[in-house]
């Protein structure tokens, strides 16, 4: 699994917000644990402070009911001794009634004196007591004494009797049971979360290798397709919407793909049909010429020939190269704005000079006042003399051709009509396609290069203009140009 | 030997025509597929030669309807497509042979006299009947060693006879097979030149190798009358 792709990716984030939540969550329980086991804690050493408060009053109670100490009398008989050991016993056995035998507790007089404390209460732990838990007459409070192996919960309980003596109980409980109780918890819980962690990241990545592995099939198939197989597809059975959508995409886009490859194969083979057509012509015609001994006309001819088929090899290139810059390479229009009436009149007058030769008669019909165009007139001029040269062509002797302008909202329409030979209706519709050429008409002009029509309509849509083709067969034929006015 | 050619590109016909016309082979043209099929279903070519890429119909689907008909004269198909798809489509739809363009214009002819020799049983570019020999090569004619002058039509005329040496042949075969299709075949024409071959071939041998058959044709034969 690389470190980038998406699967380690969406593991990683989901491990990481599982995590934190997990340990926020375990954090709080612990604390809440933690919480309550001191509160309980606390309660029972308040419970076991109050007692011995208890203890104390009936203690103090008692001693007020036995004659004062300082009577003569009583300290002659020694009572007042006596009664002391009575009511310590008291006192002891009361205590350990309570069931304190793992606390230590320690009663102090307001001048910090022990009175009573519990026997197991050593040196040591005094000492404790003395530094970490200094006794406080006015405050009710808890805290923790750490010893050098134990832990201690130790109240403070201030207590006075009837206002005036004020003692001051500790009690302090070991902490072990608890600590342990907690120990244990953090164990479970980080053992928990390092085992769910776990899975899940196991789990995560393996669900996510299941919800991507269309993504891997698109690829594998990617990888695939050359432009050999094109014919290849995703299949979309059993995976989510949004692969459904990525799979039509993809396949959509290898449709459009195979699509453009065969035209682009179609095109090419077009292309090479018409560049051997003429090169097989000469080869054909000089083999031929020098399988045997000819006269000096025939090889005039076959010079003649040749040459005229090498004119219309650098014809087709020239044709291919200006069809393809046209297309693709929009900066080679330089556009100006200029009058396309004056224009026109000039074309008019060039054409009349073409026209000449086969003796057809061309009219100009345009409207008086200007009208201003935005376009490149080089290729303007290249796109009407491709119409007009077919309409030459295709015009018999005797002919007769019409420029006309009509002006249809804001645009212009340049129509170039002919009394020629027609198109069949059903050539209509390909005379735009590449190559097209209709029925040679006139067998001893060497054909065109087939992409004249693409030109023109190259150059009508680099300004945003369109042709239109009527043609009756034997009656004529009418190209419109139409180009919208600035 | 008569051959259909259907090629729309002019010049191109034009030198295939009159290169084959030099090797003393009948050639009719077409200019598209409808011509093409029209002239080779109403006509029992030695071969046709087929461009691909044709007006009307192109010259698979020609070839394609020929078969259907059981038309089996050999089809040459000439073609700019040198795809090894588009030469398994052509041969496919029936063609014997294949040959993209531009070809060397000895190889085309190769290709021709191996699909006119196709359906013989001798393969031999040299046409024997007893001493009479004609090479299809050169185009030289001996009889016992001695070389005969003969002119195209003359030529084409004894070859398609000796094609068929010991099998009576009609008029109407030999204006089908050495005349191109301009040619009346009512005329007396196939007499005179059979006359003139007959002239050139026979005259100052005994055995005499062009007999009439009355009421129906000529044939050539070996045997002695």
């Amino acid at each position: 699994m690389k470190l980038n792709s998406i699967r380690f990716k969406a593991s990683i984030l989901y491990t990481s917000i599982l995590c934190v939540i997990l340990v926020a969550f375990s954090g709080s329980l612990f604390y809440v644990t933690r919480q309550i086991l001191y509160r309980d804690l606390d309660e029972i050493l308040t419970l076991k402070a109050t007692k011995i408060a208890d203890i104390l009053t009936s203690y103090e109670d008692l001693k007020k009911t036995s004659p004062p100490p300082n009577t003569l009398i009583n300290k002659l008989f020694g009572i007042d001794y006596r009664m002391r050991l009575i009511i310590d016993d008291l006192w002891r056995s009361d205590v350990r009634a309570l069931g304190l035998k793992k606390d230590y507790t320690l009663v102090l007089n307001n001048n910090g004196r022990a009175i009573i404390k519990s026997g197991n209460l050593n040196n040591n732990i005094a000492a404790l007591f003395q530094s970490q838990f200094p006794f406080d007459l006015t405050n009710r409070f808890f805290k923790d004494v750490k010893g050098k192996h134990h832990k201690f919960r130790a109240i403070n309980f201030p207590f006075s009797y009837k206002g005036k003596y004020i003692f001051v109980i500790q009690v302090a409980t070991p902490l072990d049971s608890v600590i342990k109780l907690l120990t244990k918890l953090l164990y479970f819980i980080g053992a928990s979360v390092f085992f769910i962690l776990a899975l899940t990241s196991f789990l995560g990545s393996f669900f996510a290798r299941r919800i991507l592995k269309p993504v891997l099939n698109i690829t594998n198939i990617a990888d695939d397709i050359s432009h050999t197989d094109l014919n290849l597809r995703i299949e979309e059975t059993e995976v989510d919407e949004e692969m459904k959508h990525l799979i039509r995409s993809f396949n959509a886009m290898i449709d459009r793909l195979e699509k453009s490859f065969e035209h682009i194969n179609e095109f090419s083979s077009h292309v090479a049909h018409e560049l051997k057509t003429p090169i097989a012509i000469i080869k054909g015609e000089i083999e031929l010429c020098l399988s045997e001994t000819r006269d000096i006309p025939e090889y005039k001819r076959v010079m003649i020939v040749s040459l005229e088929e090498i004119d219309r090899l650098v014809k087709i290139i020239k044709d291919l190269l200006l069809l393809a810059r046209l297309d693709y390479n929009p900066e080679v229009f330089e556009f100006e704005t200029f009058n396309l009436i004056e224009f026109l009149e000039e074309i008019f007058s060039h054409s009349k000079i073409l026209a000449m030769e086969k003796k057809i008669e061309i009219g100009l019909d345009v409207p008086p006042e200007p009208r201003m165009i935005e376009g490149d007139k080089i290729h303007l001029n290249r796109l009407l003399f491709n119409l007009i040269n077919n309409a030459i062509k295709f015009t018999p002797r005797g002919g007769k051709i019409i420029i006309s302008l009509s002006v249809q909202g804001d645009s212009a329409c340049i129509a170039i009509s002919d009394s020629g030979i027609g198109i069949a209706q059903k050539d209509l519709s390909n005379i735009f396609n590449k190559f097209f050429r209709s029925h040679q008409y006139d067998p001893d002009s060497p054909p065109g290069s087939g992409l004249g029509l693409n030109i023109a309509q190259s150059i009508a849509r680099a300004h945003h203009g369109t042709i239109e083709v009527e043609s009756s067969p034997s009656k004529g034929t009418t190209f419109r140009v139409v180009l919208p006015l600035v | 030997m008569r051959i259909l050619l259907v090629e729309d590109e002019k010049r191109m016909a034009s030198f295939i025509k009159r290169g084959l016309t030099e090797q003393r082979y009948t050639v009719d043209l077409a200019y598209d597929g409808e011509e093409g099929l029209f002239l080779a279903e109403t006509n029992p070519y030695d071969l046709i030669i087929l461009d691909v890429m044709l007006p009307k119909a192109d010259g698979i689907t020609v070839c394609r309807e020929l078969r259907e008909k059981n038309i089996d004269v050999p089809i040459l198909m000439l073609t700019a497509k040198d795809d090894v798809r588009d030469k398994i489509v052509g041969l496919d739809s029936g063609a014997d042979d294949y040959l993209t363009k531009p070809f060397a214009f000895d190889e085309f002819l190769a290709r021709v006299r191996v699909l006119l020799r196709r359906q013989r049983t001798d393969k031999s570019t040299t046409l024997k009947v007893a001493d009479l020999e004609l090479d299809q090569l050169t185009h030289k004619v001996t009889r016992a060693g001695r070389e005969i002058e003969l002119t195209a039509t003359e030529y084409a005329l004894l070859e398609y006879l000796m094609l068929n040496a010991n099998q009576v042949v009609t008029r109407t075969m030999i204006s089908e097979h050495v005349w191109d299709q301009d040619f009346d075949s009512f005329s007396n024409v196939i007499n005179v030149y059979v006359n003139y071959v007959r002239k050139k071939v026979d005259t100052g041998f005994s055995k005499k190798l062009i007999q009439s058959v009355r009421g129906a044709g000529y044939i050539m034969k070996e045997s002695a009358s």
